[in-house]
Order: C-alpha cells, then sequence, then structure tokens
C-alpha cells in the first residue's frame, strides 16, 4: 500500500481527496493534517509515498515554506503542491522539493498524478 | 463559459453501455458554491463512466434556470450557496425541474439533517466529511451497482 499524507486546512476539501484516493486500492490515506506542522509531525513517523500539499494552511507556515522540512522529514515522498492559485506555479518549479504542481481546477488528474509519480500507471 | 452564461455545461460524454445493462449516462448536476468542492466532486463521478457531469452551478437560482427533464440523475445539492436561496429551499422546485432525479443533500452542516429529513424532495442526505459514501450513495439511489472492471 502507497500511504497518502492529505495537507489541507478545509475538513471537506480533505475528505473529497481522501475519497479520491480511495478509488484506488493500492493507496491508502495514512494521515489528515490541517497545518504543515501537523504534517511534519506525521511524516516523521509514517513512511510516506505521496503529500499532498496545499499552500494556505492553518497554522503559521505555508505548504510552500514547509515543503523542504517535509521532504527531509520524508524523503521518499513524492510531494504534489495542490492548491488554487495559479500565480504559485512560477515558486514550486523553482522548489525542487516539489514533485508536482496541480491546480484544483484539475482535479481530475491527481490520481493519475499520484499513480505516474509512484509507478504505478504500468500496473493499471 | 461565456459571459453571462448562468451555469458551467459540460460537454455530454459518449454513453458507454454498463454491467448492468443500461446504455445511457446518468446525468449528474452539482450545486455547490466553492469551486475546489465542485471539482473534486466531479472527479469523485468521473470515476464511474455510468455519470455524466452536464451541469454545474453555484447557485440555486442558476440551477432553477436549467431546463426540465424527465431523465434519471443525480442532484448534489449544497445548503449554503451563492445566491439568497438556500439548497434546503431549492429542493422542491428542483424536483419538480427533474422529477425523475434524486437529490442527495451535500453540507457540511449536520444540524440540517432533520430538516432535510422532513423534506420529501430530499431524497438523501450526507455530510461533506462522508465523501466517500457520495458515489456508492448515487449508484443506489439510481440501482446501480458498482461499475464493472474493464
Amino acid at each position: 500500500m502507497k500511504a497518502v499524507l492529505i495537507v489541507e486546512d478545509d475538513p471537506d476539501i480533505q475528505s473529497l481527496i481522501a475519497t479520491i484516493f480511495s478509488m484506488d486500492p493500492r493507496f491508502s490515506v495514512a494521515g489528515l493534517a490541517e497545518t504543515a506542522e501537523e504534517a511534519l509531525a506525521l511524516a516523521r513517523k509514517t513512511n510516506l509515498e505521496i503529500i499532498v500539499l496545499d499552500d494556505r494552511l492553518a497554522g503559521a507556515l505555508t505548504g510552500v515554506e514547509a515543503v523542504p522540512a517535509l521532504k527531509e522529514a520524508a524523503p521518499g515522498a513524492k510531494i504534489i503542491l495542490f492548491t488554487a492559485h495559479a500565480d504559485l506555479r512560477a515558486r514550486a518549479v523553482g522548489q525542487p522539493d516539489i514533485d508536482a504542481f496541480l491546480l484544483k481546477t484539475d482535479t481530475g488528474e491527481l490520481l493519475p498524478l499520484a499513480q505516474q509519480l509512484t509507478n504505478m500507471l504500468s500496473l493499471l | 463559459m461565456t459571459n453571462g452564461d448562468l451555469t458551467t455545461s459540460r460537454e455530454p460524454a459518449a454513453a458507454k453501455p454498463d454491467g448492468d445493462g443500461a446504455s445511457s449516462a446518468q446525468i449528474l448536476v452539482v450545486i455547490e458554491d466553492d469551486p475546489d468542492v465542485q471539482f473534486l466532486i466531479e472527479a469523485i463521478f468521473a470515476m464511474d463512466p455510468r455519470f455524466n457531469v452536464t451541469n454545474v452551478a453555484e447557485s440555486a437560482e442558476q440551477a432553477l434556470d436549467l431546463p426540465p427533464t424527465s431523465e434519471p440523475g443525480i442532484i448534489v445539492l449544497d445548503h449554503g450557496l451563492a445566491g439568497p436561496l438556500p439548497g434546503l429551499a431549492a429542493a422542491p422546485m428542483l424536483k419538480e425541474l427533474a422529477p425523475a432525479a434524486k437529490i442527495i443533500m451535500f453540507t457540511a452542516h449536520a444540524a440540517l439533517q432533520a430538516r432535510a429529513d422532513k423534506e420529501p424532495a430530499i431524497d438523501a442526505f450526507l455530510l461533506k466529511t462522508e465523501s466517500e459514501k457520495l458515489l456508492p450513495l448515487a449508484q443506489s439511489l439510481l440501482g446501480l451497482g458498482p461499475p464493472t472492471q474493464t
């Protein structure tokens, strides 16, 4: 099972993202965090493969600010910056610890992207 | 969406036969004011090719401007919407517009359940924190089983 961490401050969006990952039984949602600080704590104790990361979060740190620490806590995890803000794309491209950038308007691509990042597409 | 359009129309997907013998896609209308939630609901229903998102509206007023239909389908209805008419109040009018459609009230507000249960136009009530039940619930309301794996 590929463990997924969802970092998102809106509980409704958290639940909907978790539902999308539940459509592929090879993924398991290992944790939900509404702040980067909670995410870091979960990342340190879970063997994560995917982190779905919003930028605007409930705590002091933004998602983009937390990326280096998240990558250090979970070096094997692929980080998908999943945001409504298209203007963050340039910053995400310049941040090597972010493995993929996806707008929330392109939600239909989230699961295939996670499958691709974890080399699962060939198994479909 | 062109300027002045009241709802976002989705291009109809090609109807595909399914494991239950039905040959046409079930219409799906999403009435939700948060675009992020709209897209996530669409992504969930996209997992079952028997559903075809035909319209998305951010207010009940926009949805009520849609043409009447006798086709079966699902209306996913939030309560707090962009316009003055809340989802619960709009449900009877939506049912009149699409009498064969099943209306799922999909809301973050658990306190609405008692009122929704008393509203005959609402076929099911689901909290947004239980979104994993959304697609199975819609399939069940329309008498569809799980999609056949291909």
